[in-house]
């Protein structure tokens, strides 16, 4: 059974008079496990496709099914509890609770997904990206390396269907970037959780099993990378 | 919803300093609520207290015929008590007094100063005019001695012993004078006596001015709230017009009230400022902070969550600056009423006109306390409103990648 489906998706914005269509009619379907990446320069619609995907937004037109589940005419708190339910989030700037410690900001992601604080489990969490030895640092007290390695903590302590990186090694350098990748290509080999990356940094192209390149709001290849 | 509130306290640490200085409105208004109250309260019960201890008593009757309005303690229209009266007060067995006022100038070698002159029984009188407070350098008066207020004696230059005389208004229009010798000088703390009372028996007034009966019969209660039950009993009796403690004090009791609604205004101008206060502070804050809220609705926290969290995060803001204000102006309050303020060298003249301990401490209740507390911290989370729906309605998928 497919994780995520799409059919003929359209995403219409308002800008002024007129309007801009950031993607135009897009249909893919991703299985559970993949490790996938839209690619493709600024402005082909990657980060539109991640939101609506990752129900931070709804499409304009078109089906969308997560897990099963039809996320068209949800309403923002239902997106809200199927995010906090069935999706992870990488962001390119970490996006990390800066008063929270990392055992905290992983903590945090527990609540809001609904489950019972559990620090043994957030603990583990973040053992399991290398930070054993840094779960009560601040975020202002790691590097940006440590930072995105206690954002995927994060993403997977709730064990999501589905984890979002949106340019996840934007912010970082080579060495940090590829030491990231690697961990979540592990990361998605142990646990199967789908992990969908956007980029266009090929360092991450060269580490995943699909690629999906976009150009102007479609899809313009489709191709599977056997490693 | 703790981990929300728990949240929003760690947010308010991320810049102390801004916090702060948002709280310190918020901090003088409920200082100034506790403390003005409490000053305003204490001022009341000063009033009322000494009303009752040194003018009034708990009731006072006075003739039908007396003009409480006139200025100069006048004894026109005075008679003596009806029996019917006296009769219903002796029955009763209330402590009770007469005591005649009339206006006497009190001379001394070529000088004079006007002021009135308190007829008593002195040994009656104590026993509804408490003497605790008083302070006589000398001893109270008998046959041809006066005690006179100490402030009063002092700007006459009068000592213990020394002779003067007193010169007044018969209740037949003549003039009268008396050479009598000072047994005292007499500080009660009320500006009322001590500026401006010259003390004397009964019969040296009655030998001065020659008055049919007393201007008034104050009584002493067990409780001073009884006097509502026993004015209204002793009203009328004989034609003569029985008023409680509080229609005595009830001028300067007015004129707290309109004290107590400019320390509400100025609460009121305080709270305001500091409403804007925290919520521009939230304000900034929530913009500060769109990326972490856009993560944050990522994870999935709802807008309900978000609002909460600024919610708390003000109302946490208005409790601890309550909670500051509470124990600055609480504090302040506790230690006024505890030593009290002196206002005997302040007293002038002008004040001797209405009763008031020149010892002044104000009023420290648990009430006010809580009443600010709840105060700063409703103002802070009506503030917080504006700012929490604001930050609520971001677009998650915006936010999160804000600059």
């Amino acid at each position: 059974m497919p994780i995520l489906s799409l059919q003929d998706v359209v995403k219409r914005y308002p800008m002024g008079q007129s309007e801009v269509v950031a993607l135009k009619g897009v249909s893919l379907t991703v299985e559970s496990g993949e490790l996938l990446a839209f690619a493709g320069p600024s402005g082909s619609g990657k980060t539109t496709l991640l939101n609506i995907v990752g129900c931070l937004d709804q499409a304009s037109e078109g089906e969308v099914v997560l897990d099963g589940q039809r996320v068209k005419g949800l309403s923002a708190a239902d997106l809200g509890r199927l995010r906090a339910e069935k999706v992870g989030f990488v962001f390119q700037s970490f996006n990390l609770i800066p008063v929270l410690s990392a055992l905290e900001n992983v903590e945090l992601a527990l609540r809001l997904g609904g489950q019972p604080p559990d620090r043994a489990r957030a603990e583990q969490a973040l053992v399991d990206v290398g930070l054993a030895d840094q779960l009560h640092r601040r975020p202002n007290q790691l590097s940006g390396g440590q930072q995105q390695r206690v954002a995927i903590a994060r993403a997977l302590v709730k064990a999501p269907k589905l984890v979002i990186a949106d340019e996840p090694t934007a912010n970082l350098d080579s060495v940090n970037g590829a030491a990231v990748l690697d961990l979540m290509r592990k990361l998605n080999e142990e646990r199967g959780a789908t992990f969908l990356f956007s980029t266009h940094d090929n360092l991450v192209l060269s580490r995943v099993n699909r690629v999906v390149r976009l150009r102007d709001g479609a899809i313009v290849a489709d191709e599977r990378v056997s490693r | 919803m703790s981990f929300l509130f728990s949240l929003a306290l760690r947010n308010l640490t991320r810049n102390v300093k801004r916090s702060l200085l948002t709280s310190v409105a918020a901090i003088a208004g409920v200082a100034l609520m506790v403390l003005g109250f409490g000053m305003v309260d204490g001022l009341d019960e000063n009033v009322i207290r000494t009303g009752i201890d040194t003018q009034s008593g708990h009731v006072l009757l006075r003739p039908g015929g007396y003009d409480t309005e006139a200025m100069n303690n006048p004894i026109d229209g005075l008679e003596p008590v009806p029996a019917e009266l006296l009769a219903q007060l002796n029955n009763k067995d209330v402590v009770y007094t007469e005591r005649l006022l009339f206006d006497v100038k009190l001379i001394r070698g070529p000088d004079g100063l006007r002021a009135t002159g308190l007829a008593v029984d002195p040994a009656r009188d104590a026993q509804v005019f408490p003497r605790e407070k008083w302070s006589i350098d000398g001893a109270m008066p008998e046959g041809r001695e006066v005690l006179v207020g100490a402030r009063l004696g002092r700007i006459l230059g009068v000592a213990v012993g020394d002779e003067v005389i007193l010169q007044a208004r018969t209740s037949k229009g003549a003039q009268n004078a008396l050479s009598v010798v000072v047994s005292g000088l007499v500080t009660t703390r009320s500006p009322a006596v001590d500026n401006n009372a010259v003390l004397m028996t009964l019969a040296l007034a009655d030998e001065l001015v020659r008055a049919p009966g007393p201007s008034q019969i104050a009584l002493r209660l067990d409780h001073r709230d009884d006097a509502f039950t026993w004015a209204p009993r002793l009203n009328g009796l004989g034609g003569w017009r029985a008023t409680t403690w509080r229609d005595e004090a009830a001028d300067i009791l007015a004129l707290n009230d309109i004290r107590r609604s400019a320390i509400q205004l100025m609460v009121f101008m305080l709270m305001a400022i500091a409403a804007t206060g925290i919520a521009n502070t939230l304000i900034m804050a929530a913009y500060e902070r769109v990326r972490e809220v856009g993560a944050l609705m990522a994870m999935g926290m709802s807008p309900r969550q978000v609002q909460a969290m600024f919610v708390f995060e003000g109302a946490a803001m208005g409790l601890v600056a309550s909670l500051l204000g509470v124990l600055i102006g609480g504090g302040y309050n506790y230690y006024l009423s505890t030593v009290g303020i002196d206002f005997s060298k302040a007293a002038n003249f002008e004040a001797a006109s209405f009763a008031f301990d020149t010892m002044f401490y104000t009023n420290f209740s648990v009430g006010p306390l809580l009443g600010g507390l709840v105060f700063g911290s409703v103002v802070a989370i009506l503030a917080s409103f504006i700012p929490a729906s604001t930050a609520s309605k971001l677009n998650p998928a915006d936010a999160v990648r804000a600059d």
